[in-house]
């Protein structure tokens, strides 16, 4: 997908004025030109580009999340809180078969983030078999892409840990572990994919 | 959800076609102006002093609109056109405008909206049923939210910040 840029984006728009869902839907309902719409997060030394999704018309045509495609990127984008979006109008090509619409895909995006938030107020309680658990208010609060907060950061000692983890560090550079407990066994295998996909993604993200 | 369905995207183009075919666009446009001006007098000054040309060029935008709407989703694979008649990169480019050169503020949209749906629901009567009246305020905020992104976004390529329909202000 990011091969395909090879132009100034048509407009940039701060996050703080725009979020992802709502441009894609502005899109999709006002055009049915091809758009690329591309997320970048300031981290550390420079721009980051988190991921990115391409419609056309109403439907989803690819999108990305690191190293996540499909479907399962479309979920995790939503979840994702860039400093900047910035689109771009793509010249029209012979699409292929899209990922689906607009609205089923995010509505099944919004179920898969009550799914998530549901584990993450679960991880406490979860972690609890883990040794030692301990909840640190001074990790930094929405650094995450995932929404945690304060009180739902756990950290454990890393050479006592016993529940399902990732390492991580702060953009301060302070190591620590989020627990994340499995997903359970109902929930969907393709939503468990993403999940654990973006845990790997999340971690290689803040390591610097 | 803020998408319009092919539902509600035909249930604005019937009530359109009765503005066009009744020629009620200029009236319609008319009492919209006279609404918002007996709500917002403090509007007034931001408009010139003979509105009969700002109320053809509402006409116009709006009878753009509609048509640059009327497609159903089995027809996403065509109808890519130039950003200049693109109806989301046209109003990226006036709300640009309507904020820079007529210092159009966020919360005037409201306003504004609320006039458009009173100006049609005059004209229509008895054709602007609820359901039109839930498409039509879905598409007003469409609207307006895009022209508001367009306000505070950074321009990039020139198709926007040189798009040439006739623009107009309201």
């Amino acid at each position: 997908m990011t091969a395909l840029i090879t132009q100034p984006p048509m407009f940039t728009a701060r996050g703080e004025d725009m979020d992802t869902l709502t441009l894609v839907q502005l899109m999709s309902s006002l055009s049915r030109n091809r758009y690329l719409i591309r997320l970048i997060d300031e981290v550390g030394s420079g721009p980051v580009v988190l991921g990115a999704v391409e419609i056309k018309g109403g439907m989803v045509l690819r999108a990305y999340v690191d190293t996540i495609t499909g479907r399962e990127a479309v979920y995790a984008l939503l979840s994702l809180r860039p400093t900047r979006l910035e689109a771009f109008h793509l010249p029209d090509a012979a699409a292929g078969e899209p990922l689906g619409t607009v609205e089923a895909l995010l509505l099944e995006g919004a179920v898969v983030q009550d799914e998530l938030a549901s584990i993450r107020e679960a991880a406490p309680a979860t972690g609890a078999a883990a040794p030692a658990l301990a909840v640190t208010p001074d990790v930094p609060a929405g650094q995450c892409p995932f929404g945690f907060g304060e009180t739902q950061m756990v950290v454990v000692d890393p050479a006592r840990q016993g529940a399902p983890a990732v390492m991580a560090k702060s953009a301060a550079g302070r190591a620590y572990v989020v627990a994340a407990p499995e997903p359970e066994p109902e929930v969907r295998s393709g939503w468990a994919a993403a999940w654990q996909a973006l845990r790997a993604w999340w971690a290689r993200v803040w390591r610097p | 959800m803020l998408m319009l369905n092919d539902v509600e995207r035909g249930l604005i183009q019937d009530n359109w076609r009765i503005v066009r075919h009744a020629a009620l666009m200029e009236t319609a446009t008319g009492l919209f102006y006279k609404e918002l001006f007996d709500q917002h007098p403090e509007y007034r000054d931001q408009f010139p002093a003979d509105m009969a040309g700002q109320i053809k060029k509402l006409a116009v935008t709006l009878d753009f609109a509609v048509a640059a709407m009327n497609w159903k989703r089995s027809e996403w694979r065509d109808g890519d056109v130039d950003l200049q008649q693109d109806l989301f990169a046209v109003l990226m480019a006036m709300g640009r405008r309507h904020a820079l050169e007529y210092g159009v503020q966020a919360d005037q949209y409201g306003p504004v909206g609320a006039a458009l749906l009173h100006a049609l629901d005059l004209g229509l009567g008895a054709e602007f049923t609820p359901a039109h009246r839930a498409a039509w305020t879905k598409l007003y905020g469409l609207i307006a939210q895009t022209m508001q992104l367009g306000a505070v976004s950074a321009p990039g390529t020139e198709p926007l910040a040189s798009a040439s329909r006739e623009e107009v202000q309201g």
